[in-house]
């Protein structure tokens, strides 16, 4: 599989983050921070993969954005529910 | 343009939508923020204007909260908490406060601590500490959240606490039916210690030791077999042998359905357009589906594993 590598790096950093998102279930502070870190780091990965390959593009980073967003806002609001 | 032409443009990678389903493309995304943005907002304000409507309930006693704390006490080799009726009274008001000015958290708004509590009831202790929950469907996953917070569980596996006050109280908080449960420790200036009392860092789980210990203490008389205050609800549900009845539905698990539905329909969406692309040899400049499928799919892990609860 091309980029294995990378792949492998963005489900360190997922994994990493959902451990934490475990230990530290209930405490829902904790919880959004880990959740916005792990949106950041997730576009952060994007900018560095596309700009590895040479085919970075701002549109292309406008969509890590919002799937980011998207993604942690959706969590965030439930972890604020509780 | 019919209903068959929008599912394609939307779900399917087309000319229409320059070869990307315009469901993952960051206008839609963004537009699906903004709604799920807007229903919350809505949800919010209906809790404002119709406040206990929708609701949790629990099955929450604090005879089964002490009983697991002094368990899980037991286990670690440590002795068990009175129940005092001095703690009790600081649990109880500390709960009435919370829902009075409407906050969850150690310290009110207005700045006021948990230990100005103590005062008022007039237990002067060497050692005190808080634990909080709230919104636990029983005693059991109340205290074993604690117990997998370090700083709460630090505050349960103390031996420098001797006694204990509960308070289980359900109430309204931003417009919502919730249950507090409030875990008061203390150990009396009349107690004997074994050691010097030291000073604890205030943020584990606000344990402190008073700064000017009173000399001449106050009786406090320890209540072993004192029953809990009950709130009114609680009492009466108790007096008539039953539990509280389940809610119309709560907010979390309408928030959870719908951010369950929402990623589901992204990586729904993004499996599809993978697939497609890979068949169809599609070369476009776009981010990585494989990417986004494992971000919102962990994301989604998160959300399903999400229970109700909160402890502080």
């Amino acid at each position: 599989m091309k980029d294995l590598k990378h792949y492998l790096s963005l489900m360190a950093i997922l994994s990493i983050g959902f451990g934490l998102f475990w230990i530290f279930n209930f405490n829902r502070q904790i919880q959004i921070w880990i959740t916005i870190g792990l949106g950041v780091a997730y576009v952060l990965w994007g900018v560095l993969h596309h700009a590895i390959k040479k085919e970075f593009h701002w549109r292309i980073l406008w969509e890590y954005i919002m799937v980011a967003i998207l993604a942690g806002v959706v969590v965030i609001f439930l972890l604020r529910r509780t | 343009m019919n209903l068959l032409w929008w599912a394609r443009h939307l779900f399917v990678p087309h000319y229409s939508n320059n070869c990307k389903a315009k469901i993952l493309q960051p206008s839609v995304l963004s537009l699906l923020v903004a709604l799920f943005l807007l229903g919350q907002f809505a949800l919010n304000f209906y809790l404002l204007i119709s406040p206990s409507v929708l609701g949790f309930a629990s099955n929450i006693t604090p005879e089964k909260v002490l009983e697991v704390t002094n368990q899980k006490r037991a286990e670690n080799g440590l002795t068990p908490l009175t129940l005092n009726g001095k703690l009790n009274e600081v649990a109880q008001r500390k709960a009435g406060d919370m829902f009075a000015f409407n906050y969850w958290s150690h310290v009110s708004p207005s700045g006021r601590s948990p230990w100005s509590f103590f005062q008022e009831v007039g237990y002067k202790y060497l050692y005190a500490g808080e634990n909080l929950a709230r919104d636990f469907m029983n005693s059991e996953a109340v205290v074993e959240a604690w117990m997998n917070s370090p700083s709460h569980r630090d505050n349960i596996l103390n031996s420098n606490y001797k006694e204990i006050g509960l308070s289980v109280v359900n109430g309204t908080l931003n417009g919502v039916e919730t249950t507090l449960v409030v875990e008061m420790f203390g150990t009396p200036t009349s107690m004997p210690v074994a050691k010097k009392p030291t000073v604890l860092p205030p943020q584990q789980a606000a344990t402190i030791k008073t700064t000017t210990p009173t000399p001449i203490p106050s009786p406090v008389s320890l209540a072993k077999e004192e029953k809990v205050p009950l709130s009114p609800k609680i009492a009466l549900a108790q007096a008539k042998g039953e539990t509280q009845s389940p809610p119309l539905f709560s907010p979390f698990l309408l928030t959870k359905t719908i951010a369950i539905f929402l990623l589901g329909l992204i990586l729904g969406a993004l499996a599809l357009d993978t697939i497609l692309v890979y068949q169809r040899k599609i070369i476009r400049l776009s981010g990585k589906n494989v990417a986004h499928l494992i971000f919102i799919g962990t994301l989604l892990l998160a959300v399903i594993l999400t229970t109700p609860g909160a402890v502080l």
